[in-house]
């Protein structure tokens, strides 16, 4: 595998590991999810 | 693109991913592992006589290791890192019905009753409220609607109601958990 395909893949799970820390942060904030 | 600087954002977003997900993870399993450590290390035990009292108002239930300050105040950012006393309930030295309220899980705050759910029939409670214990015992653990008000209710006598969310990872329904004076 190349170098650009490696830094693809890095990136597709990167956006994707700051899309769950988002939605870990603000939703479990949120006093309506965490009770 | 040169390849060295293609290198160095490969390195980047690594470093990127472990981050994130370390985070994640460890926010995950803290609450997880905690009752062991504090177990192993500095064990939350009952409050005896003449040992020296928390200076703040405090709950302790020693057979799930919480030991968590209690706030009061009127609204739900009290729930942040403590117990927070409902203000429609009681206080434990005016005898009525005391309600606490914490959260189940929160990445930001702590989760108060994150094992609120390991508590059995029996268990020691203990509040320290103005520089006194009162002891009670688990009579009643059971699960609400979130609308189910009336636990919150004056008219059962001196007790404890301690709640928060269940399941884990929901708001769907409330973990209730009543005491009486031992």
């Amino acid at each position: 595998m190349d170098k650009k395909s490696t830094t693809v893949i890095l990136g597709i799970f990167a956006i994707i590991s700051i899309g769950l820390l988002i939605y870990a942060l603000f939703l479990t904030g949120s006093a309506n999810f965490s009770g | 693109m040169p390849a060295k600087t293609i290198k160095r954002i490969n390195y980047g977003l690594v470093g990127l991913i472990v981050l994130c997900n370390g985070f994640l993870l460890f926010g995950f399993f803290k609450p997880v592992v905690e009752p062991f450590v504090k177990k192993t290390f500095d064990p939350v035990k009952h409050i005896d006589a003449g040992n020296p009292l928390p200076k703040e108002n405090t709950l302790l239930i020693p057979s799930i290791q919480l030991e968590t300050p209690i706030k009061t105040g009127l609204g739900p950012g009290s729930l942040n890192n403590a117990a927070w006393l409902r203000p429609a309930g009681s206080t434990p030295d005016e005898g009525g019905n005391t309600v606490l309220a914490g959260h189940r899980f929160a990445y930001l705050v702590k989760p108060t009753f994150y094992n609120l759910n390991r508590v059995r029939t029996g268990d020691v409670v203990q509040i320290v409220w103005e520089g006194r214990v009162y002891d009670y015992r688990v009579s009643e653990i059971k699960e609400t609607e979130p609308n189910a008000v009336e636990i919150e209710d004056q008219n059962f006598g001196e007790r404890l109601t301690i709640y928060t969310c269940t399941p884990l990872w929901s708001s769907a329904r409330r973990l209730v958990v009543i005491a009486e004076p031992n």
